[in-house]
Parts: structure tokens; sequence; C-alpha cells
């Protein structure tokens, strides 16, 4: 049976660690199904990975990335965090993860501060014979729920995708850059978006 | 969701993207801006800060936003638009909560479809 790779291991301590969260993981350890049993092994073995999806709340107009992964300690336990980009939010425990057979569960649970409230959102999903996918739906509130189909990007501890990052030009208050940069690109279409950054 | 349903789907030059990060919601620092060009990495988009609030403020007049300030609009403009003492009134104008008509709510797909079609205007 595969365990969690070392460096899996560091990621999701530091993941632990950078959250201030402690205990999730324990009480994941404790509710979590055993082992699944050998006939469900190679589907087992097949969720372990890093996980690339889209949340789609409504099409085009709300949506989220997420990265999921998933691994099992060196006691065999099931650990994983979620990340969402837009949301600033990087390794994220997972709670709950139960894998059987080609059943899988976790929760993603958080804080809300502005609401101040606590979001718990369980996903169920299935994973694809070949290990490639996992298709399930994340459920917000027991009637709401969103499908998300996973593919997967690369192992337990693989090394994720590096952000691309752009150089960030300061305004002044009347946006006279902008201005200027505007008219000099005069004869394309142009698009302004107006944004927050978090 | 503008890389993912206009930059990626529309390739080109002729198309330039520029994003106005600022506090739209009041908090916002300019360390938040680096990590947020992540959602737009395309070449032909610039990223720029501003920590107040009056560029957004000019812009709101140009689509009729008369109490609220320009945040979170998304503003296309054709080609021969010119921005003069005032921002240019936009061919087309798409937002996320303003008091502007719900049939102008931000969505990529129509978005990316008026871009088609003022690239494709004679």
């Amino acid at each position: 049976m595969r365990r969690i790779s070392r460096k899996a291991c560091v990621r999701i301590a530091v993941a632990v660690a950078l959250l201030g969260w402690q205990g999730s993981l324990a009480n994941a350890a404790d509710t979590a199904a055993p082992p699944a049993p050998a006939a469900n092994a190679a589907s087992a073995a097949n969720v372990e990975g890093l996980w690339q999806g889209t949340l789609v709340y409504k099409k085009a107009e709300l949506e989220a990335d997420v990265l999921v992964e998933l691994a099992r300690d060196a006691k065999g336990k099931w650990v994983g965090t979620i990340d969402v980009p837009n949301q600033q939010m990087k390794f994220h425990p997972l709670d709950n993860i139960r894998i059987d057979g080609s059943a899988v569960y976790f929760e993603f649970n958080r804080f809300a501060q502005k609401a101040q409230v606590m979001v718990e959102t369980p996903f169920t999903g299935t994973v694809a014979a070949d290990g490639a996918t996992i298709t399930g739906d994340f459920y917000e509130g027991k009637t709401n729920h969103v499908p998300l189909v996973l593919k997967r990007i690369g192992g337990a501890g693989a090394e994720r995708p590096e952000p691309r990052l752009a150089e960030v030009h300061p305004l002044t208050a009347d946006g006279a850059e902008l201005r200027a940069l505007f008219n000099h690109d005069a004869g394309k279409v142009r698009l302004v978006l107006l944004l927050s950054p978090t | 969701m503008v890389q993912k349903y206009v930059l990626d789907t529309i390739p080109g030059d002729r198309l330039r993207v520029y994003v106005v990060w600022g506090p739209m919601l009041g908090e916002e620092k300019e360390s938040d801006v680096k990590p947020a060009t992540a959602h737009l990495p395309d070449s032909r988009v610039t990223h720029f800060w501003t920590p107040v609030h009056t560029l957004a403020q000019a812009m709101a007049a140009p689509v009729g936003l008369k109490d609220e300030k320009a945040w979170d609009t998304s503003q296309l403009f054709a080609p021969d638009a010119h921005w003069g003492e005032t921002p240019p009134v936009p061919a087309y104008v798409m937002h996320v909560g303003k008091s502007l008509p719900a049939d102008r709510r931000f969505n990529g797909e129509t978005l990316a479809q008026k871009v088609r079609d003022l690239l494709a205007a004679p």
C-alpha cells in the first residue's frame, strides 16, 4: 500500500501550522473510516494525488478554481488540503476524509468571517476507474449542490502549478497612466476592469 | 473569468485589458495585488493599483452610475474610443451588484461575444 510522501507530509504540516489549525487532522483520523479493505485497495490508491477543478456556481458568472490534494499519512489515515486561489486560500485542511472503494467523501469546513458562521461543505464523488478524474458534488446546505469534476494533475506531493504573476503599475489619483496607455492603444478593442484584489 | 472566457478564447493583438485594482471593499492593500494578477496572466493585460477611489468615481458617470463608484464593473471600449478630460462612454458595460440593468450582470460568455463583435466591426 502506498504511503504519503515525505514532501506531502511536510506540506500538510506546514498547512496546519500556517492556518493555526490544531486538532482537525486528529479528529479526521478519529472519525475517518478504517482503511479500505484489500479488495478496494486499487481504487483507494487512485484517489491519492493532486487534483484540479472548477466549482461552477453559475456558468460564466460565478466560478472558483480549486486544487485538492489527498494522501495517506504514515499511519494510513487520509489527509488532505484544498486551495481556492480566488479566496487567497491555500493548504486549507479537509475534514473527515473517507474513501470507500471508488467513493470519495471529504468536508471543506471553514469559518466565514463576515457572516461569523461556520460553513460546512461536504463533497461526495466517485473516482474513475482509470484514476484520472473524481466526479461529484459539493453540498452547501441541505439542498444546494455544486458539481465538481476534479482532474488529476499529479501525485500526492507533486509540485503545484506556479502562478504566473504580473508587474503592477501604481496609478496616480487621476489615473493619468491608464489614460495614456488607453489612448496609446487606440485602434484596439480595450477592456477596463475595476476590481478588488481580495 | 475574463481570462477563461475572453482572453483564452480570443487570440490576437487587437485586444487589450487594463485591470485597476483598488480599495473596493475598503481594506485592500497594494501587497494584495501581486497575487491577484495570477488570475489574469495574459500578456495583453496591464495591471494597475490605486489606493484611492478617484478613478472609480470618474468612471462611474459614463456608465450611468450616480451614487456608486465603478468598482466591480467591466467596461468595454471600441477601437475609436478616446479618453479626453473624462473617461469615454464604453460600448458595453457589465457589473456585479450595481444599480445597473440585471441583464448587464457580469457574464464571461456574453462579454467575450461583445469583444468578438467589436473586433469584427468594420
